[in-house]
This record gives C-alpha cells, sequence and structure tokens, in this order.
C-alpha cells in the first residue's frame, strides 16, 4: 500500500462502508481545517459533532495527530484522491449475515477475515435474512452458501430418512 | 434259256428282295408310331440303311456269284442244253432259297437291332429323365436349403436388430426415468428444505440472540476455511 495514511485506515477499519466514510470525514475535517474561512476546530471538537457516529469517533481519534500531520493544504486532496483509488482496489469479500453486526462483532469479523483470507481484505457486509443459521460470502467472484439451508443441504438423506420414516405406518 | 435271260430273272428275284426289305421295315415303322421327324427315326433309318445296304451287297455278291456260275455252265460247251436248263433251274431254286433265307436273316437282324436300338434309346431316354429328375430334386433341395439359410438368418438378423432396438428404448427410458427421477427428487429436497428452513426460522428467530448468530457466522466461516473456499491466504 503507497500510501500510509489509507495503511492506519486499513489497520482500524474493516468494512468497505466505514473506510470510505471516514475517508470523508477525514476530508471534511482538512477541508474546516485548510480551506474554511472562520473559526477552525480541532480534531476532537470537531468529531463530537452531531454527524459522527461514537465508534468513528473512537477509531479516527485512534490515528494519532502523526496521521493528520501528513496533510498540508496543498497535498490534501491529492493524498485523499489517492486513498480513495487505492480503496477501490482493495480485494473485497462480500459477506451476507442474517442479522446487523454491531461494531464490535464487525470489528471482531474483519480481524477473523484478515487473519484467515487476506490481510488487505475488506468487507462489503451485506444483511440478509436468507442467511439464517450461518453466513454467506462471494469470494474472487464466487458464491458460497453456509447458511442453514447449506447444512440441511449436506444432512438431506437423514432429513429424508426422518421424513419417510414419520411417512410410513408402522406395523 | 440263255444268259441275259437268266440275268433278267436273277436281277428281278434281287428287286422283288429289295422292295420287300423297304416294305419290311415300313410296316416295322408303323407298328413303333414313330415320325420321320424323330431324332431317334432317324438313327433307326440309318440303321435301317445300313442293313439294306449290306443285304444289297449280298445279294450283289450271289448275283455275281451265279453269273460266274453260268459263264462256267455256257462254258462247257458239252452240257446239254435241257441239262443246262435244269441245272441252272435247279441253281436258280439253291439261289431263291438262299436269297430268300438271307432275306429273312437281314430282315430279322433288322428288326433285333431295332429293337435293341429302341430298347437302348427307351433305357437311354429313362436315364436322362432319371438324371434330368434327380439333378432337378438336387437343385432344388439346395434351393430349399439356402432359402431356409437365408430366412433363418434374416430372421436372427431381425431379432437381434429389433432386440438391440427394445434393449436401446428400454435404456433410454430407464435413463430418462431416472434423471426424472432425480430432477423430482431435488425439487422436493428443495421444497423439504425450504419448508424446514421457514419452520426453524419462526421458531428460533425470536429466540436467538445475536452472539447465537454471531457464532453460528464463525462456525461457517470455519467450516468454509476446512473446506479451503478461501483458496490460498493472501500475506
Amino acid at each position: 500500500m503507497s500510501n500510509a495514511q489509507l495503511a492506519t485506515i486499513i489497520a482500524t477499519s474493516y468494512v468497505k462502508a466505514d473506510v470510505v466514510r471516514r475517508i470523508r470525514i477525514v476530508r471534511e475535517y482538512l477541508e474546516q481545517q485548510f480551506f474554511t474561512p472562520g473559526e477552525r476546530h480541532d480534531l476532537v471538537e470537531f468529531l463530537n459533532g452531531d454527524n459522527i457516529s461514537p465508534e468513528d469517533k473512537q477509531v479516527i481519534s485512534s490515528w494519532g495527530s502523526n496521521f493528520f500531520g501528513q496533510f498540508t493544504k496543498e497535498n490534501a486532496y491529492e493524498l485523499l484522491a489517492q486513498m480513495t483509488a487505492e480503496v477501490k482496489n482493495l480485494p473485497t469479500i462480500n459477506m451476507y449475515v442474517p442479522v446487523g453486526l454491531h461494531f464490535e462483532e464487525s470489528t471482531k469479523l474483519g480481524t477473523w477475515v484478515r487473519e484467515n483470507v487476506d490481510k488487505s481484505v475488506l468487507i462489503e457486509l451485506h444483511v440478509d435474512a436468507s442467511t439464517f443459521g450461518g453466513c454467506a460470502f462471494a469470494w474472487n467472484g464466487v458464491y458460497y452458501d453456509y447458511t442453514l439451508r447449506h447444512y440441511m443441504r449436506k444432512k438431506m438423506d437423514s432429513i429424508r430418512k426422518i421424513l419417510t420414516d414419520y411417512a410410513t405406518p408402522k406395523s | 434259256m440263255d444268259a441275259i435271260t437268266a440275268y433278267s430273272f436273277l436281277f428281278g428275284v434281287l428287286l422283288v428282295s429289295q422292295v420287300l426289305t423297304l416294305l419290311l421295315i415300313v410296316g416295322m415303322r408303323r407298328r413303333m408310331g414313330q415320325r420321320p421327324s424323330d431324332g431317334l427315326f432317324k438313327e433307326s433309318q440309318a440303321k435301317t440303311h445300313s442293313i439294306i445296304y449290306r443285304s444289297i451287297q449280298q445279294a450283289n455278291k450271289i448275283l455275281v456269284a451265279a453269273e460266274l456260275k453260268g459263264l462256267q455252265l455256257l462254258s462247257k460247251q458239252k452240257m446239254t442244253s435241257e441239262d443246262l436248263t435244269n441245272h441252272f433251274n435247279e441253281h436258280l431254286a439253291t439261289i431263291e432259297k438262299a436269297l430268300e433265307a438271307q432275306l429273312e436273316r437281314n430282315a430279322q437282324h433288322a428288326e433285333e437291332t431295332y429293337g435293341e436300338f429302341i430298347a437302348g434309346a427307351e433305357t437311354s431316354i429313362n436315364d436322362h429323365i432319371n438324371a434330368n429328375q434327380k439333378m432337378l430334386e438336387d437343385k432344388a433341395q439346395a434351393m430349399i436349403e439356402r432359402t431356409e439359410s437365408l430366412i433363418t438368418k434374416f430372421t436372427a438378423d431381425i431379432e437381434a436388430k429389433v432386440k438391440g432396438d427394445v434393449e436401446k428404448e428400454l435404456t433410454a427410458a430407464s435413463e430418462e426415468i431416472e434423471q426424472y427421477k432425480q430432477n423430482r427428487m431435488r425439487v422436493v429436497d428443495e421444497r423439504i428444505v425450504d419448508i424446514l428452513e421457514d419452520v426453524l426460522r419462526v421458531a428460533l428467530d425470536k429466540k436467538m440472540s445475536l452472539a447465537d448468530q454471531s457464532e453460528l457466522i464463525y462456525k461457517a466461516l470455519e467450516e468454509a476455511k476446512r473446506e479451503h473456499s478461501f483458496g490460498s491466504k493472501t500475506t
């Protein structure tokens, strides 16, 4: 990854939507720092704004002053554009889960995926009730079904036998 | 009687004998009912002609002998005319008897030869008919056997073809039935899965916590990892 700031963002963000949103927050912060006339807020004040979730505030705060110190009025837009372009090229796994995941859960899931699939992979999360009992994902262009339906299909012989036994009158 | 008269007499006797022979032969032919156009008759006619020819030759020989004898008698000047006449008559009578006997023998020989020829021809014809009949029977038998063989082969070929077609059709039908069965089973299985999924979702959805759902997600991911669904990990 050529952009050090993007590496920092990726190391603490696992869901692609989170990464895009946090880059947007960074751009808004830098714009009010470099290009907005009038009063300027520091990072803490800016993150306390109404439109920023506690999770984003926690993550962005963790990046430290070193992260923002590398941005100047001259290179801010160029670096942001680079980050946005690189995010599009990062490997992405589409995950289909039955319920919406909390911040902690998505972080845990992201960690698992980084450890077991790809260290720089981003997750695109989709909530789909039909994936009840497990999850499904699309990776490298292939869809994998590990939902309850998948497990039932694996046990189809047993299920069929249960149904047959039930349907057969006992002598 | 002078020599010329004797010759004329002898010639007359010879002519009569030849006419008698011809009449005898014609009579025999009529009795046998043969037609001049028949090939066998031609052969018999040739033989008859041969016999007649021989008879004429014999008669000529006798005539020559008589002539010689007459000449000898004439040469004997000492013999009287009456003796000569008597002697000549006796000799003539002898010749006549000899000729009659010869003619009778010839006629008998011709009859025998003709009879033998007819018998031979009959035998030959019968043999020929028998040979033809046997040949026809052999050919007919061969043709019957060949026809039987062809019919047997044709029947076997048809039977094998029909059997092959039926087996092919049966195999195709079996495969089609099996395919249909598999498809129907797949549809039924999917329907069972749908029903069970709906039932489980209704039964468990409210009772399963987020932690439970999350645990199931990680369980699914671990299984995917075991099954190498993620491929080789990129480091």
